[in-house]
């Protein structure tokens, strides 16, 4: 059996399916169950045939019909023990080989017993296909495949009685209830796999980071603090030091970013990622929680003034942002110890087309229902003053 | 530079060997007197009575019992004893916690010989060393409280807020001092009125806790 071929379609693709290839974990556990199925459903549909073997119109059919039974469920289970059968080929191949040996009862029994009391040579053999449909494709197509059975046993009565209904509806529920349980199985197996392995990508990046933090992040501390000391070079060597160290603690800060829920984020987790060497932000313990697009634009906003402060406060000045949680307001202050600016200097920077703070900020800020205050004392830096509304359903903000 | 303070006793408790030597040679050349340098909480605890330091340096990042729970002992067992902390920043959880424990200050680890040697007399003078982020944080653990049940005491003057929040946006005292037109001692003093408020507030909710936990029994 292969899986190349015209039947290549993406299966996998429809709902409820669990796609073609090799079974493993759950998935093959429940093929190997269905070999066993198999096996014992085979003794009992031997046992019928060597029962009856007397009252067949055809002895030689039934027997016939038995050792291809014999040869199909050796060939399932030699196929499915290792995993191989999970293959839509496969398992097409056993469909139509199962439900032609129903079909061939007729050739078996007399006229008189296909309306009697006797099963078909299959009986509940014919239940494996569905069962394999199930696994491979879903409940969806398990029901289809217990029709066709189904569908082979009417064939051979020419019409049903109410045992034929009853038993084909077993085999349609056993095609669904298998196809079903399959899937849930495999979801529950992949989200398990998923959640082992995220929380060993937790546990590697704690790893990480504790050995980031008690490592290199001191030794750049010692040479930021002793090379300013020793002046010169030195002194270059270690505003490289504390440079590498703000961006490393950034990146380790970063790393911590949680995902909070109802689209509501902590935009106190945003603002600490905006600290280097000539930035400090300095936020509250507690979350402060925005929902998810207001968070976006006032780290944008932050981000821009405190860039703004890099261009244009001079080289060697310090931005400070602090993050405060008034209630049903949130504020956000970017300071700089720069020169400060001219009275109108803002104005006149929009009205020149340069946008920067005044487009940007001032834009993104009133879109949010807020407002912004710039103040500057010439000799004494600039202050951008953010108040955003919070919004009224917050989550663990209180 | 500040010379209050001079000559204090003081004990550096930090886990990584050259930091902990770097910082001794700094005190000393400073002219401070350095009774003990130990790697861990339990030493710090351990020692304090023997060595009585006036200022311990504390890491915040330990081995064993965490900086805040070895200040919180310190405290306990010397509520004269003035712990400043160091920590990097990002570990602001710790930062409040240990000021809540008793802490007279924080400083980064990041920050310069001079930064720390000024800390470290203005601690041992009795004043609260104060960074912008524990500004920060303090202000948000009074708005936590405010939140909280109505009859809890612990809430903060509006001077004290306003003193906070220019500290919080990087403005030294003396800065601090000219915008709201005081003193540098009266400013000193609300930023000490806060930390002392919730400690006070932490040690209630302690005893209330502690008095509960009894009654239950």
């Amino acid at each position: 059996m292969t899986d190349r071929g015209w039947w290549r379609v993406p299966w996998h693709r429809l709902p409820g399916a669990v796609g073609p290839g090799v079974a493993t974990g759950v998935l093959l556990s429940l093929w190997r169950a269905a070999a066993v199925f198999r096996i014992a459903a085979l003794a009992f549909c031997g046992y019928l045939i060597l029962r009856w073997r007397d009252l067949y119109a055809e002895p030689a059919v039934a027997f016939g019909v038995g050792a291809a039974m014999v040869l199909v469920t050796g060939a399932v289970v030699l196929v499915a023990w290792p995993g191989r059968a999970h293959r839509l080929g496969f398992v097409l191949a056993d469909t139509i080989a199962c439900a032609g040996l129903t079909i061939l009862t007729r050739l078996a029994q007399q006229p008189s017993q296909y309306h009697g009391s006797m099963p078909t040579l299959t009986s509940i053999w014919a239940a494996g296909p569905a069962i394999e449909v199930g696994l491979l494709l879903g409940g969806a197509a398990g029901v289809l495949a217990g029709l066709l059975q189904l569908g082979a046993s009417v064939l051979v009565r020419e019409g049903y009685d109410g045992r034929t209904l009853a038993n084909g509806v077993l085999l349609v529920l056993v095609g669904g209830v298998v196809g079903y349980l399959a899937t849930a199985a495999v979801r529950a197996e992949q989200e398990r796999a998923e959640a082992a392995a995220e929380r060993a990508r937790l546990a590697e990046r704690d790893r990480l980071t504790r050995s980031i933090h008690d490592g290199v992040l001191q030794v750049l501390g010692l040479v930021h603090r002793r090379g300013a000391a020793a002046g010169g070079e030195w002194a270059d060597l270690a505003r490289e030091a504390a440079a590498s160290e703000a961006a490393l603690r950034a990146l380790i800060t970063s790393q911590a970013l949680a995902p909070t829920p109802a689209g509501q984020r902590n935009v106190a987790a945003d603002l600490v990622t905006l600290r280097s060497a000539r930035v400090t932000v300095s936020v509250p313990d507690a979350p402060v929680m925005l929902a998810g697009q207001v968070a976006d634009e006032v780290l944008a906003a932050t981000r821009e003034a405190v860039r703004n402060v890099e261009r244009h406060a001079g080289a060697g000045a310090t931005a400070w942002v602090f993050l405060e949680d008034l209630g049903d307001q949130v504020a956000v202050t970017v300071r700089d110890d720069g020169g400060g600016l001219r009275p109108g200097r803002l104005d006149e920077a929009a009205a020149e087309g340069r946008v920067g703070v005044a487009e940007s900020i001032r834009g993104r800020v009133a879109e949010l229902g807020g407002r912004v205050r710039i103040s500057s004392v010439p000799g004494e830096g600039t202050e951008v003053d953010i108040v955003v509304p919070a919004g009224t359903s917050r989550g663990a903000a209180r | 530079m500040s010379e209050e303070g001079a000559g204090a006793r003081v004990m550096v408790v930090d886990d990584h060997p050259i930091w902990r030597r770097a910082v001794e040679r700094d005190l000393v050349e400073a002219g401070f007197e350095v009774v003990a340098c130990v790697a861990d909480g339990e030493a710090a605890v351990r020692l304090a009575p023997a060595t009585r330091p006036d200022v311990v340096l504390m890491d915040l990042q330990l081995p064993g019992i965490t900086g805040v729970e070895a200040t919180a002992e310190l405290v306990r067992a010397d509520p004269s004893i003035r712990v400043l902390m160091l920590s990097s920043s990002g570990e602001d959880a710790d930062v409040l916690a240990a000021a809540k424990a008793g802490a007279r200050g924080y400083l980064v680890k990041s920050a310069a010989t001079e930064e720390l040697i000024e800390a470290v007399h203005r601690t041992a003078a009795g004043q609260a060393v104060f960074s912008p982020g524990l500004a920060a944080l303090v202000l948000g653990e009074f708005r936590r409280l405010a939140a909280g049940p109505a009859d809890d005491p612990a809430r903060l003057t509006e001077r004290e807020t306003e003193v906070l929040r220019l500290v919080a946006k990087g403005l030294t005292a003396r800065q601090v001092a000219d915008r709201l037109v005081l003193s540098h001692r009266t400013v000193q003093n609300h930023v000490q009125n806060t930390l002392r408020k919730l400690q006070l507030h932490n040690k209630v909710q302690l005893t209330r806790w502690a008095i509960e936990q009894g009654m239950a029994e």
